[in-house]
């Protein structure tokens, strides 16, 4: 099989972090507070802050998912009367369906823009002291284009107002360096994607100064008699008992990006897309490509006839290439590419992709085309 | 023969309907032939996995020679014309998706 659909989960699993997610069910439980080892997660947390240079490890934390992470943020933020958020039409549902819910919930209003050029001045335009987030996408899962955070970032400090940044598909292939920004930044990732970590894991960075509250409360083994979510950090935001041999799994992820460099892997990346691109048969054509589309290894494609869903599981179904159709989960940035509803066909290299692979992927798109 | 499940196959908001028909024997080119009566058949012979499609007026039937499942893409809420036709070559065991 030919996998290309890394943007979802990358694969193959690395046998590193197949070797650590076994040894971590092999071996007696390690589970902070619940047991009588030291903390087995503070070799991720460090790994994180290493590779975001993202200072000390308590305010890394380690969630079940970019979602959890997401959703700890438009859920803990303590909003403004009558509050408003700006965000961007290229977010994932993971983004837009916690801020839809809170602004059903609470009344509140939430401004998606579009990630164009102009996003930058938009959002400027669009600040209020009703301002209670920003919340952005590093990178667009559906075209891959990169938006503007530094800069967004930069903004959001100047007027006080916290920002979320998306690093789910950016993570472990375009740096962000944490160290760089200033003001109340918050930044979510997936961990079985760019992180190449197993699925059901994701991180959280805090700023030193933070005004969360905690979304999730529960256990966390420690200050047993508190009546209340402990105001200890991390567990102030980790309640439950964590994913322990996701975990190990994901400090081995992280360790290979660290060991590589994430400008390694995004190189082999943005080649083989390059290459493609350069190759695309007739008929077909790449959606929302932008000056700098292809670090990540993602394109958007459709074909002049056949739809999405058509193209994706032909070749699935004839030539074994795995890749991903429909909407992404990105409806509004669809809408905003105007492939909505039928969507793109996405293809999303890896770290390991060649560009043999993708003269088989070309073949293959010339064949399904003339169906 | 047996249809003994079905799967439906999403595009994320069901825009365009198709199912996977799971059936208990392995199409070969005979069966992809009865299938093809009074539809348009095209065969691919030459593809990785050899593959076929058959044109009916509602819906469209699409296959690969050894495998044991084909794909119906079709229009429309009513699915009649769809078990109709299936009705004639296979015993269908399965709920079809209304």
């Amino acid at each position: 099989m030919l996998y290309l659909n890394n943007a979802a989960t990358s694969w193959p699993r690395l046998p590193s972090v197949i070797s650590a997610v076994r040894s971590s069910l092999e071996n007696p439980p390690a589970e902070a507070g619940r047991t009588g080892f030291e903390d087995s997660l503070l070799k991720c947390r460090k790994a994180v802050s290493q590779l975001y240079n993202a200072g000390r490890a308590s305010q890394i934390i380690l969630t079940s998912s970019a979602t959890q992470a997401l959703n700890q943020v438009i859920n803990g933020i303590p909003y403004k009367k009558d509050w408003e958020v700006i965000s961007t039409k290229a977010e994932h549902n993971s983004v837009l369906r916690p801020l839809n819910h809170r602004a059903a919930s609470d009344n509140g209003h939430v401004f998606y823009l579009d990630p164009d050029e102009n996003l930058t001045s938009e959002i400027a335009r669009n600040i209020s002291p009703r301002t209670s987030l920003v919340v952005c996408n590093h990178v667009s899962n559906v075209t891959g284009q990169i938006l503007p955070v530094i800069e967004i970032a930069q903004l959001c400090h100047r007027h006080s107002i916290p920002i979320l940044i998306d690093d789910s598909q950016g993570a472990g292939l375009v740096r962000l360096d944490y160290a760089s920004f200033s003001g109340e930044v918050y930044i979510a990732a997936a961990g079985h994607k760019g992180l190449l970590g197993p699925p059901g894991t994701g991180i959280l960075i805090l700023p030193e100064s933070c005004s969360l509250l905690p979304w999730l409360t529960g256990g966390t083994g420690i200050h047993s008699d508190d009546p209340l979510q402990p105001d200890l950090l991390p567990l102030k935001f980790e309640a439950g008992t964590h994913n322990t041999c996701g975990i190990d799994g994901l400090h081995a992820g992280i360790s290979h990006v660290i060991e590589n460099t994430p400008e390694k892997f995004a190189t082999v990346r943005r080649n083989v897309i390059d290459y493609f691109m350069e190759k695309i048969p007739d008929g077909y054509q790449a959606v929302g490509v932008t000056r700098n589309s292809f670090a990540t290894g993602t394109v958007s494609i459709t074909h002049n006839r056949l739809t999405p869903i058509e193209l994706g599981l032909s070749l699935r179904d004839i030539f074994s290439i795995e890749t991903r159709w429909g909407l992404h989960c990105a409806p509004l940035m669809h809408r905003y590419l105007e492939t909505y509803p039928k969507g793109t066909l996405r293809i999303s290299a890896g770290n390991e992709t060649t560009t043999r692979d993708i003269e088989f992927l070309l073949e293959a798109l010339e064949e399904v085309s003339m169906l | 023969m047996r249809i003994h499940s079905v799967q439906k196959l999403s595009d994320c908001i069901g825009s365009t309907k198709i199912i996977r028909c799971h059936i208990d024997t392995a199409i070969d080119e005979e069966l992809m032939m009865t299938l093809s009566a009074n539809g348009e058949l095209k065969y691919y012979s030459h593809f990785p996995a050899p593959f076929f499609k058959i044109k009916q007026p509602q819906f469209l039937l699409e296959g690969i020679i050894g495998s044991d499942n084909f794909r119906l893409t079709y229009e429309g809420s009513d699915i009649t014309s769809l078990i109709n036709f299936l009705s004639i070559f296979f015993e269908i065991e399965s709920d079809l998706p209304s």
